[in-house]
């Protein structure tokens, strides 16, 4: 009665060879520092960056919403000594077309300039970074509404006209800063309107107001930040749920917040009113554009915002849900530079102990497809959460057939439960062996 | 040897199985309660869930990872819809959907399985005896 | 593909009958594919059915073929189908039909309604794409078929029931044909097709025509 084919199996495991090369998608920080690393330890890259020049993710960088540290000098360091590396091929103007393969045989194809060319590596790290949308709340007012990017520019501007003997605009007498919290992001948010807040107090000599739900200060540089602040003579007032409402005075703008910090009881609610000609307010982070595009090439997963790399607990801070695909830095959702940093180290330490070995036994229990029975309906290939089935030509049968790639294949058994047509097997069957033992129950 | 309201445990290596050691440390396995580990709660068939009512089992369990602690990412959810599936096969056939079920658990949860078990050996009792022998 | 679905097992139970031992017949081509009739189905369908009948005993035998619309797949099957006081295919009416066929004295039965030629619009998802009209006009229509996808098989644009790209008939899960065809034309620069008006449609090569055949002279042994 059971037409189940048995399909015979190599009793000595087989072994691959991986290509030591290493593909880095993104020329920020988090690639630059990868790229740096992996050459450190051994490993040959190709840094591949759309871009005309590495310059151009900087300045979205070196916003004022990093922490404490002025970063633009560190940058140009890094890629000083990244153009310098014999071991880094960087290729700018240049952006991926395909990829197929598996870990240690990644085939990918890129174009540059409608000029296509193609390679081989063994391990992908995408650090394509984030961008900012500056969602401003809409008031009658919106000349008197910035975001953080926008104050730091304007202050900029003014320091060079101060320098030149210019005469800068209309200088704000009073700026108010509203922080709420959102997640990940809030202590790149508070160090930004931090930062933006003593530039003000500092240039400007305004009057200085900052709404946040909390300060948030997990690092040694938030606590200084927010001393100097204080100090320095900026009002805070912290609020809980209730979000401060914006409402538009005579001529200038009005910020509602009520503050945590006055009691229950008593007339005063803790309402304040405060009447500002600037208010500043934190961008989102949000995930690049082309993510979803790369998601489609790479055949790797997102979480619910869009940031690479779904949640979780299995998956390693840089691990994707394929082997051999890592993720570092702002496209994952990490949007710190010191954070970006530590992470970078980490992927190129794993990325150096994956391709390291000159060839890596295929584990085992490995799903295997009998071509024959293969009906080619794909499902094994869409539903394998590891990607790790391809269409390939099968020798025996002369036709196409699935194909589990060995070594990208964990062993989970999802895509033997989902063929249609039982055509795929695990290891030496031992799983159809624990289903007939129950045969024995009676 | 099957005993009455005998229960098959389909058990996820990286959850169902640990907090089984774990139960069977502490308070043991109930007799009537059959441990089969699988790789992924995901590997399970429905075929093999079906071949477990036939072979005398009065109910099938699949213990998968909790949301979001899948090793294999989607296996559990996987699991929840092949035992949503054979449910509807059993009532098509007039049986009973509670006779199979699907619970994500954590590996130190040895007394949450156990409970849960002990739930389902209770919910088989009070079922009409049509369908399993053993009764 | 064909796409079919497993009938309701109740359904089958009737077909069963007075029957003690049956065999049921999966098929590894379109049924596989749209996960109706293929092996895993197959034994799925004997499996339950002997649970259904387990007091009155009764055994159901499954076996599965390359494809059932075919005589040499289907023939060797002959010892097991003799063995058997039935057959419950589950291959589309073709394989059905070609099973009682090769079959004549045995009763064979369907297990699966055919339902269209489709395609996947996602795993899970068969839409009908074909209507199998015998008069295929996709060159006029920019690769979308107006008889299968609109709801009321239109010829010359859309019906007043086209709002916002869906079809009153069941917005949430059709889309408006003419709709698609319009913006496809558009894409190809070649909105002049849409002012090409189509004649009545000459249905007599469609399944309303009544039986049809094709026959290739050349390749008759």
């Amino acid at each position: 009665m059971d037409v189940r084919k048995t399909v015979a199996l190599l009793s000595n495991p087989e072994h691959v060879s991986l290509s030591k090369r290493v593909l880095v998608l993104g020329g920020g920080i988090g690639g630059i520092e990868t790229a740096l690393n992996l050459a450190s330890l051994g490993c040959a890259c190709t840094l591949v960056e759309p871009g005309e020049s590495l310059e151009a993710r900087a300045e979205a960088m070196f916003s004022s919403h990093n922490a404490a540290k002025d970063y633009a000098g560190f940058f140009s360091t890094r890629k000083a000594a990244l153009f310098r590396d014999f071991r880094i091929n960087v290729l700018l103007k240049t952006r991926v077309v395909s990829v197929a393969g598996h870990i240690g045989d990644f085939r990918v194809r890129t174009d540059c300039a409608g000029k296509t060319s193609a390679q081989g590596f063994g391990a992908i790290v995408v650090a394509t970074g984030f961008e900012l949308d500056a969602a401003l709340p809409d008031t009658e007012m919106p000349h008197r509404v910035i975001s953080h990017l926008e104050l730091e520019k304007r202050i900029r501007n003014f320091r060079q006209g101060m320098r030149s003997g210019r005469a800068g605009s209309v200088i704000p007498k009073d700026v108010c800063f509203i922080v709420a919290d959102s997640g990940d992001d809030s202590a790149i948010r508070s160090a930004s309107a931090l930062k933006g807040a003593l530039a003000v107090q500092k240039f400007w000599q305004s009057n200085v107001f900052v709404c946040c739900q909390n300060v948030g200060a997990p690092r040694e540089e938030m606590e200084k930040l927010y001393g100097e602040a204080r100090s320095s003579g900026v009002v805070f007032f912290k609020f809980d749920e209730e979000r401060p409402a914006i409402s538009i005075g005579d001529t200038v703008l009005e910020v509602t917040v009520r503050d945590s910090s006055a009691g229950p009881d008593g007339e005063w609610k803790g309402l304040i009113k405060i009447a500002c000609d600037l208010l500043v307010v934190p961008e989102r982070f949000v995930p690049r554009p082309d993510t979803a595009c790369l998601r489609r090439l790479l055949r790797v997963n997102a979480d619910a915002s869009g940031f690479l790399q779904e949640n979780n607990v299995w998956l390693k801070p840089g691990a994707s849900n394929r082997k051999g695909i890592f993720f570092v830095g702002g496209c994952r959702g990490s949007l710190d530079v010191d954070d970006i940093l530590v992470e970078a180290r980490a992927v190129a330490l794993e990325v150096y102990n994956l391709v390291r070995s000159d060839e890596v036994p295929l584990p085992i229990g490995i799903a295997t497809v009998d071509a024959a029975k293969c009906a080619l309906c794909l499902t094994c290939l869409r539903s394998c959460p590891h990607a790790a089935v391809e269409v390939d030509h099968n020798p025996e049968t002369g036709g196409k057939a699935a194909l589990v790639v060995g070594i990208a294949c964990e062993a989970c058994g999802i895509c033997v439960a989902e063929c249609p047509a039982n055509a795929i097997q695990m290891g030496e069957g031992e799983h159809q062996q624990a289903a007939t033992e129950l045969v024995r129950l009676r | 040897m099957a005993s009455e309201f005998s229960i098959v445990a389909f058990c996820c290596e990286h959850s169902g199985a640990l907090a089984a050691g774990t139960a069977f440390a502490d308070a043991g396995i109930p007799d009537n309660v059959k441990i089969v580990s699988v790789p992924c709660s995901g590997s399970v068939q429905t075929i093999d869930i079906l071949k477990a009512l036939h072979s005398g089992a009065a109910g099938v369990v699949i213990f998968g990872c909790h949301d979001g602690a899948c090793k294999h990412l989607s296996g559990n959810q996987r699991a929840k819809k092949r035992v949503a599936y054979a449910a509807g096969i059993l009532e098509e056939i007039g049986w009973e959907r509670e006779r199979v079920g699907f619970s994500t658990i954590a590996s130190v949860e040895g007394k949450v399985f156990s409970d849960l078990l002990a739930q389902m050996t209770h919910g088989l009792r009070s079922l009409a005896p049509e369908g399993s022998e053993g009764v | 593909m064909i796409v079919a679905e497993r009938k309701p097992i109740a359904e089958i139970m009737e077909m069963v009958g007075p029957r003690k031992k049956m065999l049921v017949v999966g098929c590894g081509a379109c049924v596989t594919v749209c996960m109706a009739g293929g092996e895993r189905e197959a034994e799925i369908l004997a499996t339950t059915l002997e649970l259904a009948f387990r007091n009155e005993g009764k055994q159901f035998l499954w076996d599965c073929v390359e494809r059932q619309c075919e005589t040499e797949f289907v023939e060797p099957l002959r010892d097991k189908v003799r063995a058997s006081a039935g057959v419950l295919s589950m291959g589309c009416g073709v394989g059905v039909q070609t099973l009682a066929a090769v079959f004549p004295e045995s009763a064979v039965f369907p297990a699966l309604n055919t339902h269209f030629m489709g395609r996947p619009v996602e795993q899970g998802l068969w839409a009908e794409t074909c209507a199998g009209c015998g008069t295929c006009i996709l060159s006029k229509t920019g690769g979308i078929c107006p008889i299968a996808r609109c709801s009321k098989s239109l010829l010359n644009g859309p019906c007043g029931g086209s709002v916002n790209g869906r079809c009153e008939v069941d917005p949430e899960h059709i889309e408006c044909a003419w709709q698609l065809i319009y913006d496809r034309l558009e894409a190809w620069d070649a909105l002049d097709l849409m002012d090409e008006i189509m004649p009545p449609k000459d249905w007599s090569t469609s399944a309303h025509g009544g039986v049809r055949r094709v026959f290739r002279e050349d390749v008759v042994l």
